[in-house]
C-alpha cells in the first residue's frame, strides 16, 4: 500500500523543482513500467532503455500533466508510446526469446498449465501479437487496469479497446491450442 | 470458432447468437454497461457463445497470472544513476527546458550553444506511424516520432560538436502541441518562409550524425492532416496564415521513404501544404 504524499501531489512537487518527490515517484512505478516495457519490447536491454526513457518524459512534461487522468495511467502512456517509438527503430518483432527465469511456472497455479512443461511462456505468447494488440493485453490482463483506464493509456476509444482485447485473446488462445478442444473451432479464425 | 458479426439478423433468429461477439466478450470482462442477464442466457443457450466466452476468460485469468518482473538491483540503482544524471542536466539535455518559447511570427528552429560537449540533435528520422495501430481500423490517433540520434557509433565523431539545432519536432507521450509558428501572409510570403524552412531543415539534416546516448527528443501531436503525408518521414511541422485561413506545413525528406538518415541528406526536403480546416492541400500558387 502506497503512503505518503498521492502521486499528483508528488508531481507538483517535481515540477517545483524537487528531486526527491520525483526519486519517490521512480520508486512506486519503476517496477511496473519496466514489466510493461520489458513485455512490450521483448528483452531486457530495450526494456532498461524504455524505462528510462520514460522517467526522463516524465520529468521533462511533469509540467503538462492535467489531472483527467491518474498520474499512473499518464505513466503507462508515456512508456507505451515510448516503447512504439522505440520498437519503430528497431524495427522489427522481439526475437529473442526471454530468459526462461523471467517466466517460471506458478507453483500455485490451478490452471492447466500449472506444471513447467506444459505451462507455455507469457512472453513467448505476446510475440505472437502485434505491438497495439500486446500493449492491450499486457495492460488489461497481465496489469489489471480497467478497460477506460486502458484506453486513457492507450489514447484510443474504449471500443478499440475490446476490440484489440477480444482478438488478440483469440490469437493468443491458438497459440495457447485452446481452440483445438474437439468443439468444432478452428484455429487462426478472425472475427 | 466462427462468430460472425451480422447486423441484419435479430435475436429471435435461429443464428441470433452469432452476432453477440460483443456481448459476450462485454460478459467475459464484466463489463458493467451491458445487460448482463441477458448476456448470461446467451451463453448459457449458445453452445459457440458459451465457448467464446470460455475462451476469452481463459486466456484473460492465464495472462493474469503472469509472473511479476521487477527490475533487478543493478539495473534498479543503474536506473536511478542514469536518470539521475540526465535530470541535473550533465548528460541527457532537454530540448524543452533549453529553448525559449516561440514569439509569434518566429520560426521555432534554431541554433544553440551546447553549454556542455553534448551534441544532442541531429538525424531527424521522424517517421509517420499510426501509433493505434489501425488493426481494426478504429485509431485514428497520428503522430510523428522523432528521431534524434544517429544510430552509428561513427556519430560518435561528431558527438563532441560545438552547436546543438534545436527543433520543434512532434511528440506524442505528453501530448504538448509545439510546432513552429511562421509569418502568415499572401501565398508569395508563405512560400518564402517555408523556403526558409525548407532550407534549415537541410542544414539540420547534414549536420546529423550524435551517439545513441546523447539524445533528446520533442514530439507533439499533430492534426489531422497528417494522414495526408503518411509514410512520408517528416522533418518538420509549420502552422501559418495563407490569406486569413490557417495552414499547416510538413517538410518532409525528399525520398519520401520514413526512418531515412544520413543517406538523404545531400538531398533538399519539400514541403506539403494543407489547410488545417479541412486538411486540403493549399495552393501557394
Amino acid at each position: 500500500m502506497t503512503t505518503g504524499p498521492n502521486d499528483a501531489a508528488l508531481l507538483v512537487r517535481v515540477v517545483e523543482g524537487d528531486h526527491d518527490a520525483f526519486t519517490t515517484l521512480m520508486h512506486r512505478h519503476e517496477d511496473r513500467i519496466f514489466a510493461v516495457c520489458l513485455r512490450i519490447m521483448g528483452n531486457r536491454t530495450s526494456a532498461f532503455d524504455a524505462t528510462q526513457e520514460t522517467f526522463l518524459t516524465l520529468y521533462r512534461k511533469a509540467n503538462q500533466y492535467r489531472a483527467t487522468a491518474a498520474v499512473g495511467t499518464w505513466l503507462y502512456r508515456i512508456a507505451v508510446n515510448t516503447c512504439y517509438d522505440l520498437l519503430r527503430k528497431e524495427r522489427r518483432r522481439p526475437s529473442e526469446a526471454m530468459p526462461s527465469y523471467l517466466d517460471p511456472a506458478d507453483p500455485h497455479a490451478q490452471d492447466q498449465y500449472t506444471s513447467i512443461e506444459l505451462r507455455p511462456s507469457v512472453e513467448a505468447a505476446l510475440a505472437t501479437l502485434t505491438a497495439d494488440f500486446r500493449a492491450v493485453v499486457i495492460l488489461s490482463d497481465v496489469e489489471g487496469m480497467s478497460l477506460p483506464d486502458v484506453a486513457e493509456a492507450l489514447e484510443v476509444p474504449v471500443g478499440t479497446v475490446k476490440s484489440r482485447l477480444f482478438r488478440a485473446r483469440r490469437q493468443l488462445a491458438v497459440f495457447l491450442g485452446n481452440l483445438s478442444d474437439g468443439s468444432g473451432h478452428q484455429n487462426g479464425t478472425e472475427p | 470458432m466462427t462468430m460472425p458479426q451480422d447486423p441484419r439478423q435479430r435475436p429471435g433468429d435461429q443464428d441470433h447468437r452469432l452476432h453477440d461477439a460483443d456481448l459476450v466478450a462485454a460478459y467475459a470482462d464484466d463489463d458493467p454497461e451491458i445487460d448482463r442477464e441477458a448476456a448470461a442466457a446467451l451463453v448459457a443457450d449458445c453452445p459457440d457463445c458459451r465457448s467464446e466466452f470460455s475462451l476469452q476468460r481463459e486466456v484473460a485469468m492465464w495472462m493474469s497470472g503472469a509472473p511479476v518482473v521487477t527490475l533487478d538491483n543493478d539495473e534498479r540503482s543503474l536506473l536511478h544513476d542514469q536518470v539521475g544524471i540526465a535530470i541535473t542536466g550533465s548528460n541527457v539535455v532537454s530540448i524543452t527546458d533549453r529553448r525559449s518559447r516561440p514569439q509569434p511570427g518566429q520560426i521555432l528552429f534554431r541554433i544553440a550553444s551546447a553549454a556542455a560537449a553534448v551534441a544532442v540533435v541531429a538525424g531527424l528520422g521522424g517517421v509517420f506511424d499510426n501509433v493505434g495501430g489501425g488493426n481494426d481500423g478504429g485509431d485514428s490517433f497520428q503522430t510523428v516520432a522523432a528521431e534524434l540520434s544517429a544510430d552509428s557509433e561513427e556519430g560518435a565523431t561528431t558527438a563532441a560538436a560545438e552547436a546543438t539545432t534545436t527543433i520543434a519536432v512532434p511528440f506524442g507521450a505528453g501530448g504538448s502541441l509545439e510546432r513552429a509558428m511562421l509569418p502568415g501572409g499572401d501565398a508569395e510570403v508563405v512560400q518564402r518562409e517555408i523556403e526558409e524552412l525548407i532550407a534549415q531543415a537541410a542544414d539540420a539534416n547534414a549536420a546529423a550524425g550524435v551517439p545513441e546516448d546523447a539524445q533528446a527528443d520533442e514530439m507533439t501531436a499533430i492534426p489531422p492532416c497528417a494522414s495526408s503525408v503518411e509514410d512520408r518521414e517528416v522533418l518538420l511541422t509549420a502552422e501559418s496564415m495563407l490569406d486569413g485561413e490557417p495552414i499547416i506545413v510538413f517538410v518532409v525528406s525528399p525520398d519520401g521513404a520514413a526512418g531515412t538518415n544520413a543517406e538523404s541528406e545531400a538531398e533538399t526536403p519539400e514541403a506539403l501544404v494543407f489547410k488545417i480546416a479541412d486538411c486540403s492541400e493549399a495552393n501557394l500558387g
